[in-house]
């Protein structure tokens, strides 16, 4: 099971988040509202781990999108290490974004398919002035993500999706990130090269002190990764706390339903879950 | 007889001047009615297995071996030296095929109702107005309420499960005897997920339907198949009845695999298989597991096993089956 972490200061709190989209010119919905993000509320403290569980659909990476400063929330804050990310300056905010890293789910599309392995990690330390030795560092980071150095003057066709993954992971950390934000990180893995990368993650997080805020809709995975979880649905949180508390005495239908459905045994024959 | 026969089949791919074995040897039948599911990591040839099965090899891969087909006229048809108009009777009539990218594999420009109606109209008996009333149909079979709602909208105005449903409705528009699903599930939801097996399996049993599941998803495979065909690298593994490989894997490869979906199942962090599956462009001699196999020996490394009866209907490849006792 998770290793538990002695949890230390908070390093991200969402307070009362709200996040609304307005369709603006997809015919027939032009002008409705969207409320994909309803008062969500939690805070990851160092070294924590928390999932943000729930179907297709339900506003889990809209929260990881506002927190990464991609999408500004209509209400309610964000604050990294103390700070209200939405109302810093830009320069606060370049000195800030190294350390919130994300690694996204569709691991292929996220590497520019004309650099070399090495390129698109160097390019990630660019953007750390004081890194001279970037062949070391790339080196040491491919180390960290279990992959052969060997592999730094490949392009990304050239790998499979598990080092994809990896290379994505690897490309995170070249920042030294606090918090990385992992959006279904395995669920287009098969389930050897999930495992592996999970177990990766997990090493990881202890040896760097690594916090993760993890999207998935997988709870078979996210337990293994996970010290606290919040299930969600229609933009709302209806069960939020610790993973193993929650998995094994839920105490809302919905995560019931959610834990029921990934078991596949006794499948129905008349078509209803 | 058996509906579909593989026997042997082989695939190269020639395209970069080079020839790169992407399947090897692979031999099973399947029955009417009967599902076999098709398990192994990315990269193992499971999809390469489906468009050989259908026809569908892009240019520049070859066949060996045989494919047989027992059409619903009771002709016995070789999909590899078919011509392309007998195959172009079975596609998407006799044989649906459901894509792993269910949004990828529905035109984006084109309303769902009408992606149906097309299907239905290669039919010439089935004129326009008919055409459009079964389209509604079958969308109600795959359990999208308000098919006339989503009969008018496009693709991209459909969630993932809704998408994947969408294809199915088109595989099963040509009525087909034998439907091949290649990881029609691993992007939905686990609610999702659960929904379209549950369907998979209503339509399986009300329609006779005989069914290849490709999936790389062990739990779903055991639940679902009634054999499993196990590939690793491009070679089968292990073929048998889903029992047998439940209760008695003989490869160290089904073994490693069953034991991960049942750690996970029972809350226990499993042991990942240490390696990655060998690239078919560099494969090393011997058997292709070998570099992952913890009973590896001498001769695994320098031999390419062959196929052992385990029993009735259960084949391994290996130099060291496990006790299946």
């Amino acid at each position: 099971m998770q290793a538990g972490t002695t949890a230390s200061k908070t390093l991200l709190q969402i307070k009362d988040l709200r996040i609304v989209y307005k369709q603006k010119t997809t015919f027939p919905a032009a002008g409705q509202t969207v409320h994909a993000v309803n008062s969500v509320s939690f805070s990851i403290r160092q070294g924590e781990s928390f999932a943000i569980v729930g179907r297709s659909g339900c506003g889990k990476t809209s929260i990881a999108m506002s927190a990464l400063g991609f999408v500004k929330p209509s209400a309610g804050t964000i604050s990294f290490m103390e700070k209200n990310i939405w109302q810093l300056n830009r320069k606060d905010i370049r000195r800030l974004r190294p350390l919130i890293q994300p690694v996204f789910q569709d691991y292929g599309n996220s590497l520019n398919p004309r650099m070399t392995v090495n390129k698109i990690i160097t390019e990630a330390l660019r953007a750390k002035p004081d890194d001279q030795t970037h062949t070391d560092t790339v080196k040491q980071l491919l180390d960290s993500a279990g992959l052969d150095s060997g592999i730094r003057w490949r392009y990304p066709h050239q790998l499979s999706g598990g080092q994809k993954q990896r290379i994505n992971i690897a490309r995170a950390l070249a920042l030294h990130p606090k918090l990385v934000i992992l959006d279904e990180p395995v669920s287009s893995q098969d389930l050897s090269t999930g495992v592996q990368l999970i177990e990766l993650l997990n090493r990881l997080k202890q040896t760097y002190e690594l916090s993760y805020l993890l999207i998935s809709h997988n709870l078979s995975t996210v337990r293994l990764l996970s010290d606290q979880i919040a299930i969600m649905k229609n933009g709302v949180f209806t069960e939020q706390g610790p993973a193993e508390t929650l998995l094994q005495h839920p105490s809302d239908n919905y995560t019931r339903e959610l834990i029921e459905a990934s078991n596949l045994t006794n499948l129905s024959k008349t078509g209803q879950v | 007889m058996s509906l579909l026969t593989v026997e042997n089949l082989s695939v190269v791919n020639s395209s970069s001047g080079r020839l790169i074995s992407i399947l090897r040897n692979i031999s099973f039948s399947l029955n009417s009615g009967e599902t076999v599911a098709v398990i192994g990591e990315t990269g193992s040839g499971k999809s390469m297995l489906c468009k050989s099965i259908i026809g569908l090899l892009p240019p520049g891969f070859s066949c060996s071996g045989n494919i047989w087909y027992i059409t619903s006229d009771n002709t016995k048809i070789s999909v590899i030296t078919a011509e392309e108009s007998d195959l172009l009777n079975i596609r998407g009539k006799e044989i649906g095929l459901v894509f792993q990218e269910a949004v990828a594999s529905l035109n984006p420009v084109v309303r769902c109702g009408n992606q149906i109606t097309d299907v239905l109209s290669v039919d010439s008996q089935i004129d326009k107005n008919r055409a459009k009333i079964l389209a509604r149909k079958l969308l109600e079979t795959v359990g999208l309420s308000e098919p006339e709602r989503i009969f008018h909208t496009y693709p991209h105005q459909l969630s993932g499960g809704m998408a994947q449903r969408l294809a199915l409705a088109l595989a099963l528009a040509g009525e087909p005897r034998l439907l091949i699903a290649d990881e029609p599930s691993s992007s939905l939801d686990s609610i999702s997920k659960k929904y379209y097996l549950n369907l998979l399996n209503r339509l399986k049993q009300e329609n006779n339907l005989t069914l290849i599941l490709v999936t790389h998803d062990v739990d779903e495979a055991l639940s679902f198949a009634d054999n499993i065909l196990v590939l690793y690298a491009g070679c089968m593994t292990e073929y048998g009845r889903t029992g047998d490989i439940q209760n008695a894997p003989a490869h160290p490869y089904t073994k490693a695999l069953l034991n991960i979906a049942r750690a996970l199942k029972e809350n226990d962090f499993p042991a990942p298989i240490p390696g990655e599956i060998s690239s078919l462009t560099n494969l090393t001699s011997g058997c292709r597991f070998h570099p992952r196999c913890p009973k590896a020996q001498d001769i695994c490394r320098a031999k390419e096993p062959s196929s052992i009866d385990i029993s009735d209907n259960h084949y391994v490849r290996c130099f060291f089956p496990l006790d299946t006792i």
